[in-house]
């Protein structure tokens, strides 16, 4: 960890004035500064930048800091530092061969805790310091390599309290074990928080309604959950999906948050609705926010320019959390910005996340070999 | 964020134009009948909805109609009568003309000047000295679609068209429904045509010329747009037909493959693939930048949206230029065409396809850069050519102006390439030698190519060609024969071996 | 979060601009050769000023390459130097490639050195005593020196379907009012060289010009012309003054800029009206 880290940190704990302008100075100044340090340590990224142009010195703002593409943490080894000397290593899920998997590397992991303890605090728990956390998902030890996994341990970490624990294990759902929990929870009066991604959810309440089973957790209680469903043998609607945990588990809508995260950044987004209804003003419509140290990009892939908000557009990510490999990231989903002040005074804006940009029909005959190859085997003589 | 200034659109006074063609039905007819508009930047479209009803009543007076005008109609008149109504469209003043050139830009998102340049000669196809060309591919004596002609079995043939046809049309590249609703005419059927949603104009305006030189005809043409796959609708439109074609993707061919009734003819012009192949006489010092120019129209034109666009270029290694400093001139070609026809605006996902293919071959260049160039318009996804000297397999491409250039020593390696796409392949762009033609033809028609045409031309088509490698007109058809053995039969019954005498 | 973008402020000038400053050309990487005085010096000045990254190339004199750098810095652009003898093919290409990995590939180049050469009217060689070996060195200097460069650009230029490429040939070529015989003979051939470039490379959008001054005041080149010389120069000159390192760079700027994009082997005589074709 150096000295820019240490600023970094600092700024991320404690960003300073307050004010817009000071706060936007800040971030940008530091941005400049990491992405100088990136393009000097990474070499990969040094070679894309250069094809752009984009050099230190060279820009002004963070907005023109050249935003890899989640492909070259496939097919590039994005990494300051030397990889073997990694503290971590996320990698993405998804493709069976190791080496298309997307792949992030942590010098250390100071910032991520940093990034992540911000933010959690704010937008899961505004109310209290710790609570009993039940994680539906397997714990970091058994997946050195899951960002998702280690998010979710160093959660329990910092804020499990007494009795929190996880309930995926490499054999699967302990549905009885947690079954158990939740009684006790429902029986003890005491609010509880569930942890998991959108799959364990729909996996759980699958489980919970063929066993005829349903809770009404005590009041407090939250979820977070996160991710979709792709390459999974069944999809639910996010609307479909907060339903349930009314229906199953008690827990009202406002206070089920989605988290949107990737394993190529280091900062997470969470829904403002939480915080919004504990501050007793309106959670909906349902949007993410941004932090301070983090900016959200939303532009015309055909421009590369910003839309206007409300309007679709990819996300770009620019994370100073992101220390290891770079901190602009263009993500392959699709969302729109949303004003401050959207849902209520307090709202600080942010974005609606849509989902993946890909598999839409085009307008003419644009297809992909491996569709039009096995749409072949299927047609009639 | 607060900055962002979001655009008002300017209120403008929309032009209404009908997009449906259906003088089956009368005025009042029309005003039963439900009515809806879609809505583009210059005009408004107003269709009725169509509802099954509305597709059995709209086909039986075809089938009536077809009896009545079509039928017994010969075929030179027929071919009289629509190459008439086509000439008029040679007239720049014309005004479904200046129509279709005002408003399909702006209905398809293509640039102006493309669609004013590529309808033209498109139309041309239909005049009538070429019309006899499609009936000459097809009939080696057309006169067979009026009546039984001697046939080389000794015996004589008919070819009865279907009554009617329902047509699907694709509407990715402007024209196509014309190509279609003739080729039915010249085998005496009706079209019932379901336009496409993408661009559901042209055919309405070239069943209304037809209409216009001959009423008559225009009874036995209907066009209507619903919603691609509404069942009800579909079935009704499939019920009465004796045939249907369908232009279009894999999913909606396959889709209307499953519904249309077992025993009704069906002729699908489905997902194609096609590409270019240079020779090295076209690479040669005074030819190499023409040639680059060349395979940027074809790739460039409409957007590279049709079956017809080439997704790669395979390059011969020893001309004058390499494939590398073509594949550069290629790209400055491609640039000057996007300067004055420049491509739609393009959706969210296809951007990002198109980046997703650039960065990919990028970072590829990063390992291995003099076998990988990516070439790419400076600003955005107008175009892009990527240069790859060792492709893992023949990639399609996503279109919209993305063309990859691959260099071979001979044209035979393409052969093994194209393998797994053989029943897909369609048009080969070529430029080669005059001696070197017919062996390239030879082999890419085993690849599975079913037309070989001179890069440059590879959008347009020459009347009469055997689309996706069957008659146009022939497909549709149904022969009878009278035998030979049949009629030296008949003799034994003439009347006069067999009338009593008076 | 604020998603626009704001535009870089352009250098901010330690000294005053006489050709202004502007962001117009922030995509070029400039090469220029013989850049560390003279004309040169003041061209990569002024290409700095208006955005371009200039690649400073010099023959020997460190220092005063590395002044031209230190000032283009000072006033907020980007440039660096980097030694090589044009005549020497290897050495270039090298050069390039350090050009290359430094600030991506060169897609301006202005060939400008020029090889030692004595302009000294009244003792100039004549025809009639010049031997061949002082037309090959200006050969080898002034054309060998743009073949060099050129060569070494090209497949970068040709990659990106976009390059500039100017030559620094002299008004001399079209009225010898002296006779420095093997020094203008080079300089044709340089313009010849020229236009044949252009030729070839327009079909993938690289710009090929020459501009051709007349003598340029102050200059270490033309400081021993005398000042009757200079004086009777003047008075022929329609503009009635001479060319100054400033005159000349602006025609450069309009040949790296946009406003040329559809001008190649053109001739652009900065000399007053002196030549007026
Ligand atoms: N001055 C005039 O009146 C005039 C008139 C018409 C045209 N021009 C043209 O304008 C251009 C510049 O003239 P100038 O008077 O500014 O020249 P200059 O003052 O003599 O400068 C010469 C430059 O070229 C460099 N150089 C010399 N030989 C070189 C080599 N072999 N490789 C690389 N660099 C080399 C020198 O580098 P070092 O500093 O390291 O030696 C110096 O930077 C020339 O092409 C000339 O023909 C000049």
């Amino acid at each position: 960890m150096n000295e820019l880290d240490a600023r970094i940190q600092s700024f991320i704990e404690a960003p300073g004035d307050p004010g817009p302008g000071a706060l936007e100075a800040r971030f940008n100044a530091l941005a400049l500064e990491l992405f100088a340090d990136q393009y000097e340590r990474n070499a990969a990224y040094r070679r894309f930048c250069r094809a752009r142009r984009a050099e230190p010195g060279r820009l002004r703002s963070w907005w023109e800091i050249p935003a890899v593409p989640l492909k070259a943490f496939k097919e590039l080894t994005l990494a300051c530092e030397p990889p073997e000397t990694a503290a971590a290593v996320f990698m993405t899920s998804g493709s069976t061969d190791p080496a298309r998997r997307g792949r992030n590397y942590h010098p250390h992991l100071r910032l991520y805790d940093a990034s992540l303890r911000a933010n959690f605090g704010e937008w899961f728990l505004p109310d209290r310091e710790r609570m009993r956390l039940l994680v539906l998902n397997q714990p970091a030890d058994q997946q050195p390599n899951s960002s998702l996994a280690y998010f979710l341990t160093r959660l329990f970490d910092f804020y499990g309290a007494s009795g929190s624990g996880f309930f995926i294990g490499e054999s699967g759902l302990h549905l009885d074990s947690l079954v158990d929990e939740l009684r006790r929870a429902e029986e003890g009066g005491e609010a509880v928080g569930l942890l998991g991604t959108s799959f364990a959810y729909v996996h759980l309440l699958d489980a919970l309604r063929a066993a005829g089973l349903s809770f009404r957790l005590p009041e407090g209680s939250r979820l977070l959950d996160t991710g979709g469903f792709k390459g999974r043998s069944r999809e639910v609607s996010s609307a479909e999906l907060l339903a349930l945990f009314d229906e199953h588990l008690g827990i009202p809508a406002p206070l089920a948050v989605n988290y949107y995260g990737m394993t190529e950044i280091s900062t997470q987004y969470y829904d403002h609705s939480l915080r919004s209804f504990v501050q007793g003003s309106t959670a909906e419509p349902r949007h993410k926010t941004v932090p301070h140290w983090a900016r959200i990009a939303i532009i015309d892939p055909g421009t590369r320019e910003p839309v206007g908000p409300g309007e679709r557009g990819l996300i770009v990510h620019f994370d100073l959390a992101n220390r290891g490999s770079c901190l602009a990231v263009m993500a392959e989903d699709i969302g729109h910005a949303v004003r401050a002040g959207t849902a209520g005074p307090q709202d600080p804006g942010g974005f609606v996340l849509h989902g993946r940009a890909a598999g839409t029909e085009a307008r003419g005959c644009s297809i992909t070999l491996d569709e039009l190859l096995a749409a072949n085997a299927g047609a009639r003589a | 964020m607060s900055s962002v200034v979001v655009a008002t659109e300017p209120t403008r006074d929309l032009q209404t134009i009908d997009g449906f063609f259906l003088p089956q039905l009368s005025e009042e007819e029309l005003a039963e009948l439900d009515w809806t508009t879609q809505s583009f930047a210059g005009a408004e479209l107003r269709m009725p909805v169509v509802t099954p009803a509305l597709v059995q009543v709209v086909a039986e007076r075809l089938v009536a109609a077809q009896a009545e005008f079509l039928a017994d109609r010969p075929v030179m008149e027929i071919a009289d009568v629509v190459g008439r109504a086509m000439s008029r469209w040679y007239d720049a003043e014309y005004a479904p003309r200046r129509l279709a050139e005002a408003l399909l830009p702006e209905i398809t998102g293509y640039a102006p000047e493309m669609v004013r340049r590529g309808l033209r000669p498109y139309m041309k196809t239909f005049r009538r000295d070429r019309l006899l060309r499609f009936l000459a591919q097809d009939f080696e004596n057309p006169l067979v679609l009026d009546g039984f002609q001697p046939n080389r079995a000794g015996g004589r043939s008919r070819a009865f068209g279907p009554r009617l046809t329902t047509q699907i049309f694709a509407g990715n590249v402007p024209g196509l429904p014309a190509w279609n609703m003739i080729c039915a005419l010249l085998v005496k059927s009706a079209t019932l045509g379901k336009s496409s949603s993408q661009e559901p104009l042209f055919g309405v305006l070239v069943a209304a010329s037809i209409a216009e030189e001959d009423p008559g005809l225009g009874r036995c043409l209907a066009v209507l747009n619903w919603r691609g796959g509404e069942d009800d609708v579909e079935r009704a439109a499939f019920e009465r037909a004796d045939a249907v074609t369908a232009t279009g993707g894999v999913r909606a061919v396959e889709s209307i493959a499953r519904r249309v009734p077992v025993g009704v003819p069906f002729v699908a012009y489905g997902h194609k693939v096609s590409f270019g192949v240079i020779g090295h006489e076209a690479l040669a010092l005074n030819r190499y930048a023409d040639t680059a120019r060349r395979v940027a129209q074809d790739v460039s034109q409409y957007d590279q949206q049709g079956c017809l666009s080439p997704h790669a270029v395979f390059v011969e290694r020893n001309g004058a230029v390499d494939p590398r400093t073509f594949a550069a001139a290629l790209a400055a070609e491609m640039a000057r065409f996007e300067r004055d026809r420049p491509r739609a605006v393009i959706s969210l996902e296809e951007s990002v396809a198109i980046e997703d293919v650039r960065s990919g071959y990028e970072f590829r260049a990063y390992e291995d850069p003099d076998a990988t160039h990516v070439h790419a318009s400076a600003d955005g996804t107008a175009w892009t050519v990527v240069y790859e000297e060792r492709p893992e397999r023949f990639e399609l491409s996503p279109l919209n102006r993305v063309v990859r250039v691959h260099p071979i020593d001979d044209i035979a390696e393409i052969e093994r390439r194209l393998a797994p796409l053989r029943r897909h392949l369609q048009t080969a762009g070529i430029a080669c030698a005059p001696d070197r033609a017919g062996s390239w033809a030879d082999l890419l028609g085993r690849c599975g190519v079913d037309r070989v045409c001179a890069v440059g031309q590879m959008p347009q088509p020459a009347a009469g060609w055997h689309h996706d490698g069957r008659g146009s007109l022939a497909s549709l058809v149904r022969w009878v024969d009278i035998e030979g053995a049949a009629e030296t039969e008949f003799e034994r019954y003439d009347p006069e071996w067999t009338a009593p005498r008076p | 979060m604020s998603g626009t973008q704001v535009p870089p402020p352009g250098p901010t000038a330690a000294r005053p601009l006489p050709l202004g400053s502007s962001d117009m050309l922030a995509d070029r990487v400039a090469l220029v050769t013989g850049a560390s005085r003279g004309i040169g010096a003041t061209i990569a000045r002024a290409l700095a000023a208006h955005g371009a990254t200039v690649a400073v190339n010099y023959l020997s004199r460190h220092d005063r390459a590395q002044e031209v750098v230190s000032e283009i810095r000072a006033g907020g652009g980007r440039a660096e130097a980097f030694a090589a003898d044009v005549t020497d093919a290897a050495a270039v290409s090298a050069m390039a490639a350090r050009v290359s990995e430094r600030f991506g590939p060169v897609n301006l180049l202005v060939n400008n050195a020029l090889r030692e050469y004595r302009f000294d009217p009244l003792a100039r060689r004549t025809a009639w005593d010049i031997p061949w070996e002082h037309y090959e060195r200006q050969f080898e200097g002034s054309l060998g020196g743009a073949f060099n460069a050129c060569r070494a650009v090209m497949p970068g230029m040709r990659d990106a379907g976009d390059g500039r490429i100017v030559n620094l040939v002299t008004d001399l070529i079209e009225r010898p009012s002296i006779g420095y015989h093997d020094y203008t003979t080079a300089k044709a051939a340089l313009l010849g060289f020229s236009r044949n470039l252009a030729a070839d490379l327009g079909p993938f959008g690289i710009t090929v010009n020459c501009v051709a001054p007349g003598l340029v005041h102050p200059t270490d080149a033309s400081n021993r012309t005398t000042d009757q010389q200079r004086d009777e120069l003047e008075v022929v000159t329609p503009l009635r003054r001479l060319a100054s390192p400033e005159d000349v760079a602006g025609a450069i700027l309009y040949f790296a800029s946009p406003w040329s994009s559809f001008v190649t082997g053109a001739c652009l005589f900065v000399d007053g009206g002196l030549v007026m074709r």
